[in-house]
């Protein structure tokens, strides 16, 4: 006598979903460790991880402002929300075109003529500052620091704002 | 599997092959860079780096994979409920990124395009997750799965309790 278990029909696609997704997980995990510099998932420092670039509380940035010493703002915001509102001595880098940017304006010998250079972006959510200053180091700038909370932490310093682009 | 009523055929097909477009699309962009798309990934600030690389090795094939079923019409529902569960999956990321108003770059078709995150992606992703659905729901046989197993199962073991009696 034939006694023959089947899986209910919903049973057997969410088995099936789940043969999909392990499946393609073991592909891609071959594939990964066959590639001739393969991406090292479990380093803790690699590429999936946020650059932490050194960063300037916004009472030390009020004070660099205040004694008037000669730092340069970078702001890397896109066009638009830069054009909304920014600081009056800010040079404006978007950090979608950085680097072409920083070869195109000439900025490294404008950087390295500041003392510091302060980064921006839209606020402490914002990687683009941390980018933007992993970058700069690389290229050689010592003194670069993301500032604290980005531009909504600018606002609440209560420092002169302008807009346009 | 029939549809429910009200879903007609060749909808549930059109959304079956537009999903399947889509995820192809999707993934097959993502692979050659998986290092970039780690950095992509880590841009939404929802995972640790190991869970960014990971994915940034594993999601393009999952998206291949369940594409390329969904446009050959193999195990087309459960290739469905993993298009859907990848679908949500983006759309939770996106809105959560879009409610921090996080200014990132979308990685959906890959770093490339240098495609930013907008309320577009959230349009793609709910575009997508009704095709996924429409999918599930799918009742045209396709070709393989017709050659493969020519009479349905309710009906062969019905067919075998009769031989029994």
């Amino acid at each position: 006598m034939e006694n023959k278990m089947t899986a209910p029909p919903v049973v057997r696609d969410l088995l099936r979903a789940g043969t999909i997704l392990l499946g393609s997980c073991v592909i891609g995990l071959a594939v990964n460790a066959g590639r001739p510099a393969p991406l090292a998932i479990f380093d803790p420092h690699g590429p999936g991880a946020l650059p932490d670039e050194p960063h300037i509380s916004l009472d030390a940035f009020k004070e660099l402002v205040h004694l008037q010493k000669y730092y340069i703002l970078l702001d890397v915001r896109p066009d638009d929300t830069f054009a909304h509102g920014h600081a009056p001595a800010a040079v404006h880098v978007p950090e979608t075109s950085f680097l072409e940017s920083y070869q195109q304006q000439n900025l490294a010998s404008l950087l390295k003529t500041a003392g510091v250079v302060v980064v921006l972006c839209d606020s402490s959510e914002c990687p683009s500052a941390d980018r933007a200053a992993k970058d700069l180091r690389e290229l050689g700038h010592t003194n670069v620091r993301v500032l604290e909370d980005g531009w909504r932490g600018y606002l609440r310093t209560g420092l002169p704002i302008e807009s346009g682009p | 599997m029939s549809a429910p009523r009200g879903v007609k055929p060749w909808l549930s097909m059109i959304g079956r092959l537009a999903a399947g477009a889509l995820l192809c699309a999707a993934g097959a962009m993502k692979l050659n860079s998986p290092a970039a798309f780690a950095a992509t990934i880590a841009n939404f600030r929802m995972l640790p780096p190991v869970g960014n690389q990971f994915l940034a090795v594993a999601l393009p094939w999952c998206e291949l994979s369940t594409g390329l079923l969904l446009i050959a019409g193999v195990w087309t529902r459960a290739a469905g409920i993993t298009a859907t569960l990848l679908f949500l999956a983006f759309g939770i990321a996106v809105s959560a990124a879009l409610f921090r108003s996080l200014d990132i770059e979308c990685g959906c078709f890959g770093t490339a395009t240098g495609a930013r995150l907008g309320w577009t992606t959230l349009a793609i992703d709910v575009s997508g997750l009704i095709a996924s659905v429409l999918a599930i729901v799918s009742s045209d046989e396709p070709a393989i799965e017709r050659v493969a197993h020519p009479v349905a199962e309710g009906q062969r073991v019905g067919r075998e309790s009769d031989k029994k009696l």
